[in-house]
């Protein structure tokens, strides 16, 4: 082949049967955007309202939103719409109702203590620095990521972490 | 490296050699990277946690074709139904009743036939003209039988429409 042919990479048309249905993006992001919701906002209830209207928000941008990784999207909505909730209302702590620890080992009773200060704990947090250790630390994003759902620069998601993680210690030492 | 340089750094993502061999040395340090770690654990663990999510509520879209829908069916019934329950006033023709004229003793005059009109409640399908049609005139002559005192000799009076009254 001379260099003066033109090579056309081979062209995949989407169409609408190509992208997964909204049923199947619900299926698979329904518990990340409830959860995450639930830890921004402390409340159940809350959480639920949250990820009905993030959902309903899917269903009327799919055309826009990229179907084969719609993460992103979805954090940035679900986050949008926590912090329009927050303004409505101030985070409550909700009492969370653990169930009884197994009987076992000692770890596993310390981690349910944990689990329940540090939930206790995120509600005491700014709103920007519960956001990004919420995404970064419950939800296992990279820094990166966590910069473009916000809408920052990676060095203010680092010290938003960082100072988060730090007045959690904080918490939970105290409350031990 | 001091012990506050240390616990700012083992907050971040990714400690420094000089952190860790600082936590190597101190206990307290040591003791706050446990915790930090433990911490990071508990958060971890969250995501784990399945949370019991509401049934999505589709909402409900407008449909466009309901609203042609709806002006069909009133237009129907616009025009349908007074077409269904229309009130017609039916006035029947008069009748007229032969004349008979005696000539001596003539008969008391035909009592009038009242106008009657009639009130009919009925569906139809078509319309109707609302008048019969007119009767039509008669074209044989009209005869007129006169009695006389004899009761041999009648008159009979014969009333041509066309070319006038001749007697018999």
């Amino acid at each position: 082949m001379s260099t003066g042919d033109l090579v056309l990479a081979p062209f995949r048309s989407e169409t609408l049967e190509d992208r997964p249905s909204f049923e199947a993006l619900m299926a698979a992001h329904q518990q990340r955007v409830l959860r995450t919701a639930y830890r921004l906002l402390g409340r159940m209830e809350d959480a639920q309202d949250v990820t009905q209207e993030v959902f309903l928000r899917l269903l009327q941008h799919l055309h826009r939103v990229d179907a084969d990784d719609p993460k992103a999207w979805l954090y940035r909505v679900t986050v949008n719409v926590c912090n329009d909730h927050h303004r409505r209302r101030r985070p409550v702590l909700e009492a969370v109702d653990l169930p009884d620890p197994a009987p076992g080992p000692q770890h596993a009773l310390e981690l349910e203590d944990r689990k329940q200060l540090l939930t206790q704990g995120l509600a005491t947090l700014p709103e920007r620095e519960r956001t990004a250790v919420v995404l970064r630390d419950i939800e296992g994003l990279p820094t990166r990521e966590v910069a473009g759902i916000l809408g920052v620069e990676e060095v203010t998601v680092r010290s938003q972490i960082s100072k988060a993680r730090m007045r959690l210690a904080d918490y939970v030492r105290t409350r031990k | 490296m001091t012990c506050q340089e240390c616990r700012i750094e083992l907050f971040e993502d990714t400690p420094g050699r000089d952190a860790l061999v600082h936590v190597g040395e101190c206990e307290a340090c040591r003791e706050l990277a446990r915790e930090i770690q433990a911490n990071a654990e508990a958060l971890a663990a969250l995501r784990g946690e399945e949370l019991v999510a509401r049934p999505f509520v589709h909402p409900r879209r407008p449909k466009p074709w309901i609203w042609g829908l709806a002006a069909a069916a009133a237009l129907v019934l616009g025009i349908g139904l007074p077409r269904l329950f229309r009130t017609e006033v039916v006035v029947e023709p008069e009748v007229t009743p032969p004349v008979e004229v005696a000539q001596e003793e003539p008969a008391p005059p035909a009592p009038e036939t009242p106008k009657r009109t009639q009130v009919v409640l009925r569906a139809k399908a078509r319309p109707r003209p609302a008048v019969a049609p007119p009767v039509e005139e008669p074209t044989q002559p009209l005869m007129v039988k006169m009695l006389t005192s004899d009761p041999d000799v009648v008159i009979y009076w014969l009333i041509d429409p066309v070319e006038g009254e001749k007697a018999i």
